[in-house]
């Protein structure tokens, strides 16, 4: 298993460093921390699926990293310390928390290998540290979702309709003008910062950061509550 | 005392805990036998707290479980794939587990690992599966557990290996523990068991009982 994690940090590392060098040869309307800044609402490009593909490819690398995180709690090792009144809350939140860690770094990863390229790509005045603190969040709350369907069904199938989910959310607040309601229920778009305000300096970031905070407690609230009464094989 | 209530369990849309009702006396070893299939570790299962009962209750000294109390104070279980750690020798992994409750003596750990004949320093990860198993059942002892729940306890073990671990059920049975073996192969049973229970198709009757 641990071997297997290895592997899986190796190829999220090898993707974010294919990501600069295809963001570098494909358009010129990537902006500097692209994956965390998204394109400009009114971007009219026909290949805009494509390069949003492109943008989101990391954040299906790291569900597969983190696939399969309650299968090991609920098969696991787990086992031995829950007969033994561990509580369920603490494992939980000791692998969220650990799991939490790998998605932080990951974001660090993506900033430092982009960091010598930024100046290949369209410059961002403003905003900047705002965006990845809500793209790191989105993220967050991403995986956590990711959790609580493995507490329903198989983790492949999970992370198949997440990753479905993310680039449907990206592409439709891409494509379409939807309102502020609609982007919260797609709230994988929330990740680019051309999407939540931050880079234009909208009040209604602050309404999206909330969201963002409040989707990761339901989401944490939600896992608790449905792994105390999940059975453990 | 466990009492198991009007139990039912559906897995998959099959109905695998089908109206179970027993009483399980401390100081008595129950075997459990059935085929493969029937609903054995199922029940082993609900009476450890690991799979929550349609309906029905498992009721352990007279607290419910899931209700009163989430697992049952001091139990013992060895079911499939107990996944020990394998980067630890065995007395390191009794340490580890021993961290939670911190009842368990250092002596404790070494009687257990040679009550089951378990004398090595290898790492888990070089175990053959007979020793994972024996392993497996020091786990289910070391801390003097008041219920024990072997699956298949003698699953990967040679002849030696299986007459040590019918000598050790008998053992806790003198301690006053609840011993409850599940297996296919009811002539394992006939000795040492003081009950035997059949499950078949989700439902659970009396087999054998021995004379008090």
């Amino acid at each position: 298993m641990k071997r297997d994690k290895k592997i899986l940090a190796a190829v999220l590392a090898l993707v974010i460093v294919t990501q600069v060098y295809v963001f570098s040869i494909t358009s010129s309307i990537y902006s500097e921390n692209g994956f965390a800044i998204g394109f400009p609402e009114d971007a009219n490009n026909p290949k805009i699926g494509l390069y949003l593909m492109y943008m989101i490819a990391p954040v299906l690398f790291l569900l597969f990293f983190t696939s399969g995180s309650m299968y090991e709690i609920t098969h696991g090792y787990g086992k031995i310390l829950i007969i033994r009144n561990y509580s369920k809350t603490r494992l939980l939140m000791k692998k969220v928390l650990k799991n939490a860690g790998v998605l932080l770094s990951a974001v660090l990863l993506q900033c430092l290998v982009f960091w010598p390229f930024n100046h290949l790509f369209l410059p961002v005045k403003n905003g900047m540290v705002q965006s990845l603190l809500l793209y790191a969040i989105i993220l967050h709350a991403i995986v956590l979702l990711q959790y609580l369907l493995e507490l329903f069904i198989p983790a492949q199938t999970a992370n198949l309709i997440l990753f479905i989910y993310c680039f449907a959310s990206c592409y439709a607040v891409q494509i379409f003008d939807v309102n502020d309601w609609l982007k919260i229920a797609l709230f994988p778009s929330l990740m680019f910062g051309m999407q939540n305000g931050a880079v234009n300096g909208e009040a209604i970031y602050g309404v999206y950061l909330a969201v963002g905070v409040c989707l990761n407690l339901l989401l944490t609230a939600l896992c608790i509550r449905k792994f105390k009464t999940t059975d453990i094989f | 005392m466990i009492e198991v209530k009007h139990v039912n369990k559906t897995l998959s849309h099959r109905l695998i805990l089908n109206d179970i009702n027993y009483n399980f006396e401390y100081g008595r070893v129950y075997g459990l036998c059935g085929p493969n299939g029937s609903g054995k570790t199922m029940l082993l299962r609900t009476i450890a707290g690991l799979l929550v009962p349609d309906s029905g209750e498992v009721v352990i000294d007279g607290k419910v479980l899931h209700k009163d109390i989430s697992f049952p104070p001091n139990v013992g279980l060895v079911i499939e794939n107990m996944t020990l750690l394998p980067q630890y020798s065995a007395m390191d992994n009794l340490r580890l587990i021993a961290e939670l409750k911190k009842i368990a003596t250092e002596e404790d750990m070494k009687t257990a690992l040679k009550r089951v004949g378990l004398d090595s320093d290898l790492k888990v990860r070089k175990f053959s599966l007979g020793m994972k198993q024996r392993l497996n059942i020091a786990q289910a002892i070391f801390e003097k557990q008041t219920v024990i729940l072997l699956d298949e306890p003698t699953n990967a073990l040679d002849e030696s290996g299986v007459q040590l671990i019918y000598q050790l059920i008998r053992e806790e049975k003198e301690r006053g523990a609840l011993v409850v073996v599940a297996t296919h192969h009811e002539a394992d049973l006939q000795e040492m068991c003081d009950t035997i229970l059949g499950i078949s198709e989700g439902k659970l009757y009396e087999k054998k009982q021995a004379a008090d």
